[in-house]
């Protein structure tokens, strides 16, 4: 993670032909269709792995190809329900929110590539076994790839889409999702 | 472009590296296998067949002196370097057949092995009760999976020394025998550990008791559901949230066993193992009512059953110790405190067991002795530091991650 951090930032500090002016800002918000990449070595039959998901980032665009940025969002990334083992029936849900410290870099006019780390929030609901359990946990070691193609509408207002991997460390969860994203530059 | 290939190529080894490496192959004689077609060895040849071997053949790897200590399920042959082998043992006519597997504590080198003690060479004596000092024990061992092919022999040196055979050492295995890390065949804290931790040479284990919302005491190091412990499967957070039938239904350790609730790992320790020690490492306060109950049952099965078997309450902090002194008539449930001496006087607690990072302590460990209390010693791996507490100490026990470095150095003791 180091390596690719210090490699983007060397790599970042070309000048970016397509600058406006110094100092930009983002808000982004996404959304779209979350898979679960399923990888659970108990229990991972009868699983629903795909739902809809909302990401929310927040860049700071300098006048290099490098930005800065925080993202979060909610995704659900599965629901296992009825038998859940041989002898135990109920149903679990695992959704997870992130708040990711992001490095982005334009590649090619329109196209951006990221990578990022932080926190995680796993949230866990288990109905069965005479019980109803909500466990919330904070994973630590978490990190995101993405690819983004932007497109600027007008001075202010950009649309694209997104697609992202994001791993969840402390539950080794792993999801994709590719979005829709509508951002405002100021 | 370059920067572009860097970038996959780095990202792909982060994603590959991550990736767990604790598990280590057991060679295909498995872990509970016995040698075909033999009969079990005779109770009476076993104390004849232990003792000190000299290596007089490949001493390379595993160094020229070997101990050799029969268990319950299989007999042990352990090096100074961290290298052991755990074998089962039978006999055919006048020849006693021994056969299983080598692994490196300190690595993930492994192998197959078979050996024999032919009737001339020390088979005959033994099978018939009859001490013998030329025990040579010939075999092959090889790497992985392959079959054994470098010879080695074993000369008897003779037996342990009277101070060994004297002694009430306890070599008690963390969190019942050693960590997921140490890459074992079975589950850390697990009744599987608890079936094979004598084969590494443990006497007693240390195990770690929490309980789930419904009031189960169950055995389980980490306060969270992880997959460094478990299987990854639906559940997630924190351990002791779960009702004990969610935890036994829905997760597995890493091993594929059950989580075992501490009743179920007593019960086993006492019908099933020749342990005398058990240290309940307490992982949570709100455990200790719940706790004390399972073990004066576990004591009364232990008595009824006339097995000498301590089992005793661990102190690791003072959350415990307020708990426990809440507790009516505490200083009679028996326990093992892991602060300062006048805490251990405080509880009557019957053991004293400090970090091995304070030292030897000799001193304040006469004092214990003196007031008829144990003194051991947690939790020491290095093979240098093993020995020099062996050498220097005067511990009645240490807990390790490694038994079979602990039950070298123990029993080559003069």
């Amino acid at each position: 993670m180091v390596l690719v951090s210090l490699s983007v930032v060397v790599y970042s500090q070309k000048n970016d032909s397509l600058k406006v002016r110094l100092n930009h800002y983002t808000l982004t918000i996404g959304t779209g269709w979350t898979h679960y990449i399923n990888n659970l070595e108990m229990g991972g039959q009868n699983l629903q792995k795909d739902y809809a998901g909302v990401s929310l980032k927040f860049f700071w665009e300098p006048e290099h190809r490098l930005s800065l940025g925080l993202e979060t969002g909610y995704y659900k990334l599965f629901m296992a329900k009825g038998q859940l083992t041989d002898n135990t029936t109920g149903q679990v849900d695992r959704s997870v929110i992130p708040l990711i410290f992001l490095i982005r870099m334009r590649i090619i006019d329109n196209v951006h590539l990221g990578i990022g780390t932080g926190l995680a929030l796993i949230m866990n609901k288990t109905v069965g076994g005479k019980q109803k359990v909500v466990t919330e946990t904070i994973s630590l070691s978490n990190f995101e790839l993405s690819g983004a193609y932007i497109y600027p509408l007008s001075k202010h207002w950009l649309v694209g889409g997104e697609v992202k991997l994001l791993h969840v460390g402390n539950t080794e969860d792993n999801m994709c999702t590719i979005q829709a994203t509508c951002a405002v530059r100021f | 472009m370059k920067i572009r290939n860097f970038y996959v190529i780095v990202s792909l080894m982060l994603i590959i590296g991550c990736n767990k490496e604790t598990l280590m192959p057991v060679p295909s004689s498995g872990i509970n296998s016995f040698p075909e077609g033999t009969l079990p060895v005779p109770p009476v040849s076993k104390p004849l067949m232990e003792g000190i071997y000299r290596a007089t053949a490949n001493t390379t790897i595993f160094g020229d002196t070997m101990v050799v200590k029969w268990n319950r399920y299989g007999v042990l042959f352990t090096c100074r370097n961290g290298k052991h082998f755990i074998m089962d043992a039978g006999y055919l006519d006048s020849v006693i057949l021994i056969q299983g597997y080598w692994r490196d504590g300190y690595s993930d080198a492994t192998g197959l092995c078979n050996m024999s003690i032919s009737g001339p060479e020390g088979g005959n004596d033994l099978l018939a009760g009859k001490p013998s000092a030329n025990i040579i024990i010939r075999g092959t061992y090889g790497a992985n999976n392959e079959a054994p092919n470098q010879s080695i022999t074993l000369q008897y040196i003779g037996p342990f020394s009277q101070k060994v055979k004297n002694s009430n050492f306890y070599i008690l295995g963390h969190r019942a025998g050693g960590r997921n890390s140490d890459r074992l065949p079975v589950s850390e804290n697990s009744i599987a550990m608890v079936k094979f931790t004598e084969r590494l040479g443990t006497t007693g284990i240390e195990v770690d008791p929490r309980i789930s919302s419904d009031g189960v005491a169950f055995i389980y190091h980490d306060p969270d559901i992880n997959t460094r412990l478990t299987q990854k499967g639906l559940l997630a957070g924190d351990v002791s949230a779960y009702t004990w039938l969610q935890l036994s239904s829905f997760v597995k350790l890493i091993h594929g066993e059950r989580i075992p609730s501490l009743e179920e790992v007593l019960t086993f320790a006492i019908d099933s193992t020749d342990l005398r020690f058990v240290y309940l490492d307490m992982k949570s306060a709100d455990a200790v009512p719940v706790v004390i109950s399972v073990q004066q049952r576990a004591i009364q099965h232990a008595k009824d059953k006339g097995r000498d078997i301590v089992i005793l309450m661990g102190i690791p902090d003072t959350d415990v110790l307020n708990a426990l002194m809440a507790c009516p008539d505490y200083r009679n449930v028996p326990s093992l405190c892991e602060l300062t001496v006048d805490d251990v006087r405080m509880l009557n607690s019957k053991v004293w067991a400090p970090r091995w990072t304070l030292g030897v302590q000799n001193g304040l460990v006469q004092q214990m002795h003196d007031e008829g209390r144990l003194a051991v010693c947690w939790t020491i791996d290095s093979p240098n530091w093993i020995r020099n507490y062996l050498d220097q100490g005067i511990f009645d026990g240490l807990v390790t991650n490694f038994p079979y470095v602990v039950a070298y150095h123990h029993y080559i003791q003069e």
